[in-house]
């Protein structure tokens, strides 16, 4: 095919398409602007072809109404917004007549052209006009109607986005004649993937259930979940296409569901997902459910940033020791408690408290309350509001980053000290033991049961992880073996001393858990990884009002998760801390230190 | 000499609800105002849930009550008040608007009364800007003790002995025993601040020594009666027979009124001749089964032995021609009673009390000297006592002889004078800085 004419198209305020009987020799330009122009030519014969051209950086007037010129010929492009049916006509006059084979060609011709572009301000304009040219170009094939009869179908049923380019599909597939060649996701820009070679295949007892008829249905893995990559960003929610192609010829496709973006939900559904696990096998977690939640978790982790730290009081220490660090999600109603509590203890007027506020949303009730509680029990402190929800070590991170003292104490909101005179203590043994790590007290339930002395691992799961264990959990108080200072292979961090300058040597808490959970020992042996011992203290004594039941909070999916990575990352180092320390703490290191408890 | 201004805080004012502790306050509050030695100051609570007058200031809870200077109201938002840790959620209501009545009067002594509807955030508050006036705290029930209003009673029907998270969690399924846990702290911390605490009973001075407060910080002080309001109502009745019955107080089921009617149907059956006046009110405010129970019980009687009476409502200036009508004043409480008013109000009219063999009933009358104990929450018992007591010859003489002296408001004075000034020249003036 040949063309004599020239369209052109702005494709965003950077980018413009133009269409006809191009001659790649020839240079285009925008006005007097050279334009960074690729060219693909309809084949090799013709005269015809596209070129994407991009305005060089600097350039005005970009998406604006403009003249087109290319050797002899020229166009007129509209502004962007008007651009539509223009596109419409470029596409229906000059890509229309080619085959389909061509026009894919195209297609992914434009889309590679400005791939770059989908990365830039302006992409969500241009996303919308590749879709335009994605569904003109596109060949479609029939939409399938699914009976319970065919040999082979396919469904959507969720796309979760995990960044720009990578997302999480869950989705069955019926292929009862073992003829399914190719399944294809296509973006609604464009961009094609293929969905089942890196796949993870599961048992669906309801999709077993519906096309039961069949032989082999109660053998097929029906499901599928995969972490799907593209060679472009996609930024639109709806207009995700599957295309089906069997070994036999026949074609189909299915349309997904609109793609899910809000982090939190799809978190909870890739651990959700994570179900799908066979028994005493890591394959899922570790080649799917792991790298997509960590690309999650590496943006989360990117866009921690603080709003603003607000300073509420009068009595604001001016060279604090020691900075305690409280994160607050959702819950701030142990705000008051706590406060009460510092309030009537001299070593918390003389140290730095600072909240930090993981739910900026109510940062003004927090702000609100906070300031008439500073009044009434005549504390400072300060608040640190988060520009938005960043999680447990996010927040704590970015507490360090604003601490005032150097020496940190990361406590948690629930935590509240049976007595003044705790911090002094928990110092005082810090500054007495050399060598040391991390710092943990001595915790207590509600009832006076032991709720934290210190922490160790054990297999978990029929032993195919290590999870944390608190040395005698729920005995008495006074019970003799919690009430010794000892070297232990981990503390909790919801009252954790450490040096600040040791906590940014060490990197803090890792970002790479979920909700909060095994950061703490994670960050406890990267300190022994260093030569540090992390330490038990019997002396100072506060009460964590954990009301999570333990068996409800190992029943979480982010729970299993945290405990297999945790492993992952640590199993050796794990292994030498246990043969070192020994499961019973009297047959690890006794302190010279040793000081009763009360 | 320039007088001792002592503030008193109460939970109401006994002009818009009518209410014991309230009466006893007001009284109070009157009495010392005749001194030459003190001031007195009251600031009593009201609020939506018992009055239909908003705060009639903008931004200023306090108003001042009829022509005395020295009475106000403070408006509180019943719908601010966190009935769990007994406190307010506005803050300010303590910072601001508190804060300037207490720097505007400079109370030199601060007696609490009650705090419901305030909080006890106020007594820290005091103490932060009054730091050398002594603070004063009449405790009237367990309510810093008990999220069950402060009875003690526990949800299973079961008299309480001690609160723990554990149990009282075991009372409230729904709150978790964490919660009460910082519920105890929380109040404890603002408790803290309090001098000298005062119990009404010895039962209950015991309990609150049982729960923390130090034995030297509590002392054993019953409310003081003025003498002059009441007459000493002595009408005998026509057959000399001493068989009327007479229950004065709130129709609920703490108060053990249905244990009462089971009493009377009993003696119904068995054909002992007496009969109850019941006065008492809110029966309306009860939960429904209580009300149901209530029905069933009164129209078996209505149509059986006939044997009660519902009286209905009275004000405190009735009792005196009521108790007239009676010779036997019950009091069947389900829960301890600290140091139940109408005990005095008996007693005061001469009339011998039938009660409850617990806690503070059981310390207030003594069995066989000048009234008589049944098994609590039991009707068989009560309904064999009522039987021995309308029954036995002379035994109303005789219990009647044995009525000791009502406590007077007077003595009442004299002994809070000397407490007050104990602790005004007593005490080492507190270090802590004054609020800014």
């Amino acid at each position: 095919m040949s063309s004599s004419g020239l369209h052109a198209v702005w494709l965003s305020n950077r980018a413009i398409l133009l269409a006809g009987g191009v001659d790649e020799r020839d240079p285009a330009t925008v006005g007097d602007t050279v334009l960074d122009a690729a060219t693909m030519a309809y084949d090799t014969n013709g005269t015809g072809g596209v070129v994407v051209g991009h305005l060089p950086p600097g350039a005005g007037g970009g998406g604006e109404p403009a003249v087109v010129t290319m050797g002899r010929l020229s166009a007129h492009a509209t502004e962007l917004e008007l651009g539509d049916s223009a596109l419409q006509a470029l596409i229906r006059n000059e890509l229309s007549g080619l085959d389909a084979a061509q026009r894919a060609r195209v297609l992914e011709f434009i889309l590679t052209s400005v791939a770059g572009d989908l990365r830039s301000p302006g992409a969500i304009t241009l996303a919308g006009r590749l879709a335009r040219v994605r569904d003109g170009l596109r060949e479609q094939l029939p939409r399938a109607v699914a009976t319970d009869d065919d040999p082979y179908a396919v469904d959507i049923e969720a796309i979760y986005a995990l960044d720009q380019e990578s997302f999480w599909i869950r989705g069955w597939i019926h292929d009862a004649d073992h003829t399914v060649a190719s399944l294809v996701a296509v973006s609604p820009e464009g961009a094609r993937a293929d969905l089942l070679s890196d796949a993870y295949r599961h048992e669906r007892l309801d999709i077993q259930e519906r096309y039961a008829a069949f032989v082999d249905a109660a053998d097929e893995r029906h499901g599928f979940l995969t972490l799907l990559s593209l060679a472009a960003p996609s930024h639109l929610a709806n207009g995700w296409i599957v295309e089906l192609r069997t070994s036999s010829g026949a074609v189909l496709e299915v349309e997904a569901p609109a793609v899910e973006r809000r982090v939190e939900r799809v978190r909870a559904h890739l651990l959700h997902d994570m179900a799908a696990e066979r028994p005493g096998s890591d394959a899922l977690v570790a080649g799917h459910v792991h790298p997509a939640l960590q690309r999650i978790q590496a943006r989360l982790e990117a866009a921690v940033k603080i709003e603003t730290v607000i300073e509420i009081g009068d009595r604001i220490p001016q060279a604090p020791e020691v900075t305690v660090i409280v994160p607050l999600y959702k819950r701030i109603d142990f705000v008051e408690h706590q406060l009460a509590h510092f309030a009537r203890d001299p070593e918390l007027a003389a140290a730095d408290i600072l909240y930090v506020l993981d739910s900026p949303e109510i940062a003004d009730n927090l702000l609100d309350s906070a300031h008439a509680l500073s009044v009434l029990h005549g504390v400072s402190l300060r608040i640190a509001v988060m520009t938005h929800n960043t999680g447990y070590s996010g927040a704590n991170n970015a507490g360090v980053s604003v601490a005032r003292g150097g020496r940190i104490v990361l406590l948690n909101s629930d935590v509240i000290p049976d007595r003044p005179g705790w911090l002094g203590k928990m110092s005082a043994f810090y500054d007495a033991t050399p060598g040391i790590g991390a710092l943990g007290p001595k915790l207590l339930y509600e009832d006076d049961s032991l709720q934290h002395a210190g922490m160790y691992f054990y297999r978990d799961n029929g032993g195919l992880v290590w999870a944390n264990h608190h040395y005698f959990k729920g005995m008495h108080r006074s019970f003799a073996a919690a009430n010794v200072a000892r070297a232990v292979p981990a503390v909790t961090a919801a009252c954790m001393m450490i040096d600040r300058d040791l906590y940014d040597q060490a990197g803090g808490l890792s970002h790479a858990y979920v909700q909060g959970g095994y950061e703490d020992s994670d960050l406890c042996l990267r300190l022994i990884e260093m030569g540090r011992e992390n330490w038990y203290m019997p002396g100072a004594e506060l009460y964590h009002l954990e009301a999570q039941s333990f068996t409800a909070e190992r029943r979480k999916p982010a729970a299993a998760y945290n405990v297999w990575l945790h492993t992952r990352t640590w199993n050796d180092r794990i292994e030498s801390v246990t043969r070192e320390y020994g499961r019973h703490p009297l047959a690890g290191k006794d302190s010279a230190l040793a000081e009763p408890s009360r | 000499m320039q007088k001792t201004k002592v503030l008193y805080v109460l939970h109401n004012h006994p002009a818009l609800f009518p209410g014991g502790a309230e009466a006893y306050a007001l009284e109070l509050y009157e009495t010392l105002r005749d001194s030459t030695e003190f001031e007195p100051l009251l600031v009593a609570r009201i609020g939506s849930n018992v009055s239909s007058s908003r705060a009639s200031h903008p931004g200023a809870p306090f108003s001042a009550v009829g022509d005395d200077p020295n009475q106000y109201f403070l408006y509180t938002q019943t719908d601010d008040f966190d009935f769990f840790t007994m406190t307010s959620r506005d803050k300010n209501l303590y910072t601001q608007y508190i804060a300037e009545f207490i720097r505007a009067h400079k109370p030199d002594i601060v007696h609490f009364q009650h705090t419901l509807f305030i909080g006890y955030d106020l007594v820290s508050a005091v103490r932060r800007m009054l730091p050398d006036a002594p603070i004063f705290y009449t405790l009237h029930e367990f309510i810093p003790i008990c999220h069950r209003d402060g009875q003690m009673f526990r949800t299973n029907g079961e008299l309480c002995t001690h609160a723990s998270p554990r149990r009282c969690n075991e009372c409230f399924p729904a709150i978790p025993p964490q919660d009460f846990f910082l519920r105890e702290r929380f109040i404890k911390l603002h408790l803290d601040n309090v001098d000298m605490f005062l119990a009404p009973s010895r039962f209950l001075l015991e309990r609150y020594v049982d729960w923390g407060i130090p034995r030297e910080r509590i002392r054993f002080e019953d409310y003081g009666r003025i003498r002059g309001n009441h007459s000493v109502a002595s009408v005998p009745p026509p057959d000399g027979a001493r068989n009327r019955i007479g229950f004065f107080g709130q129709l609920n089921y703490f108060k053990g009124v249905d244990v009462l009617l089971q009493a009377m149907a009993q003696l119904g059956d068995r054909e002992v001749d007496a009969h109850l006046w019941l006065h008492g009110a809110n029966l309306e405010l009860q939960p429904q089964y209580f009300r149901d129970d209530f029905g069933v019980l009164l129209d078996k009687i209505t149509d059986g032995p006939n044997n009660v009476t519902l009286a209905g409502k009275y004000v405190h200036d009735d009792l005196p021609r009521l108790m007239e009508e009676v010779d036997w004043v019950v009091v069947p409480s389900r829960w301890w009673e600290n140091s139940p008013l109408v005990i005095q109000e008996a007693f005061q009219h001469q009339r011998p009390v039938i009660c409850s063999d617990i806690g503070g009933m059981a310390e207030k009358v003594t069995d066989g000297v000048d009234g008589l104990h049944f098994r609590a929450g039991d009707p068989r018992s009560l309904a064999r006592v009522l039987e021995r007591a309308t029954t036995t010859p002379a035994l109303w003489e005789s219990l009647r002889a044995g009525i000791p002296d009502v406590y007077d408001m007077q003595s009442h004075v004299a002994s809070l004078r000397t407490l007050y000034r104990e602790q005004l020249e007593g005490r080492l003036p507190r270090s802590r800085e004054l609020a800014t």
